[in-house]
């Protein structure tokens, strides 16, 4: 009984080690899987808070813009533009192709609110005040829909 | 003296297979075989899981002034860009030589009314559902 044992040694070591290497391999992988995730997930979660800072923005925009305050509407205006170009750069691989469109669309909206704000303390007519507010409610909603999107993939990811 | 701009700025220059998928996407639109999905921002639907097409709306965009779509775009499965249309309008859109009247502007102007007129029809719809109560 022991003597085949004896006689085939190196294949059990062999086999033995193999086992091993496989288990190793298999562990190696399930910690690299679980990393890849890891980064993937704090990716969401971080391009989910700079579209709620988007969000947040667009609000504090659509307020000005109701009240008339037309240099503050401004450089919010201008900063939203540059935010909303920076966060289609910075997250591109991150979002669908809707999504991409839709942030192009918002930053191009952005970019024509910035032309159109009056340069002094006059009031707008009715019709143009409600066109810009519509125009920052879009963004906002732009950035919300991401937002939400992207918080739904961080929480649905498996570990 | 007056100029015709569309002498300035030449014949159209679609691809007619371009039109013609637009017009297919309409029509099947029409039959019923394409669903699409609302959201604030725009509408999209899955053409048999293969092809994703999806209008950008835009709630006030160079003049354009009533509420209309901005960007037409299809896709394939795997997110590649079969077709894009820039709802280019205005001086902007004359000058980059975007006519409007170009075919494929047509086409896709009609797809987009034919779901605003569809989504009329849900309304009119409910209503009779509701009166029928």
């Amino acid at each position: 009984m022991i003597v085949p044992l004896l006689k085939h040694w190196l294949e059990i070591v062999a086999i033995a080690s193999l086992l091993v290497g496989i288990y190793g391999i298999r562990g190696m992988r399930t910690a690299k899987g679980a990393a890849r995730v890891a980064r993937r997930k704090l990716l969401h979660i971080m391009a989910a808070d700079d579209f709620d800072e988007l969000v947040r923005t667009s609000k504090i925009l659509t307020s000005a813009v109701r009240s008339g305050d037309w240099g503050g509407s401004g450089e919010l205006a201008v900063g939203l533009a540059a935010s909303l170009a920076e966060a289609s750069g910075a997250w591109r691989g991150l979002l669908s192709g809707h999504e991409k469109d839709k942030l192009d669309v918002a930053s191009r909206t952005a970019s024509a609110l910035t032309g159109t704000l009056p340069m002094d303390e006059r009031a707008l007519e009715q019709e143009s005040a409600r066109r810009m507010v519509e125009a920052c409610q879009f963004i906002g909603s732009v950035a919300g829909e991401i937002a939400g999107r992207l918080k739904y993939a961080f929480q649905s990811e498996e570990e | 003296m007056s100029v015709n701009l569309g002498t300035l700025l030449g014949p159209p220059t679609d691809d007619p297979k371009q039109v013609q998928l637009v017009q297919k996407i309409s029509e099947k639109t029409r039959q019923g075989k394409i669903s699409w999905n609302k959201s604030k921002t725009g509408v999209s639907a899955s053409v048999s899981g293969k092809m994703l097409v999806s209008f950008v709306l835009s709630p006030w965009f160079l003049g354009l002034g009533a509420y209309g779509w901005a960007v037409f775009t299809i896709r394939s499965e795997k997110g590649n860009e079969i077709l894009k249309v820039d709802n280019v309008v205005g001086l902007a859109g004359l000058l980059a030589g975007k006519a409007t009247n170009a075919p494929l502007l047509r086409a896709v102007n009609e797809l987009f009314n034919l779901l605003q007129e569809s989504a009329e029809e849900d309304i009119d719809r409910a209503i009779d559902l509701v009166s029928r109560i």
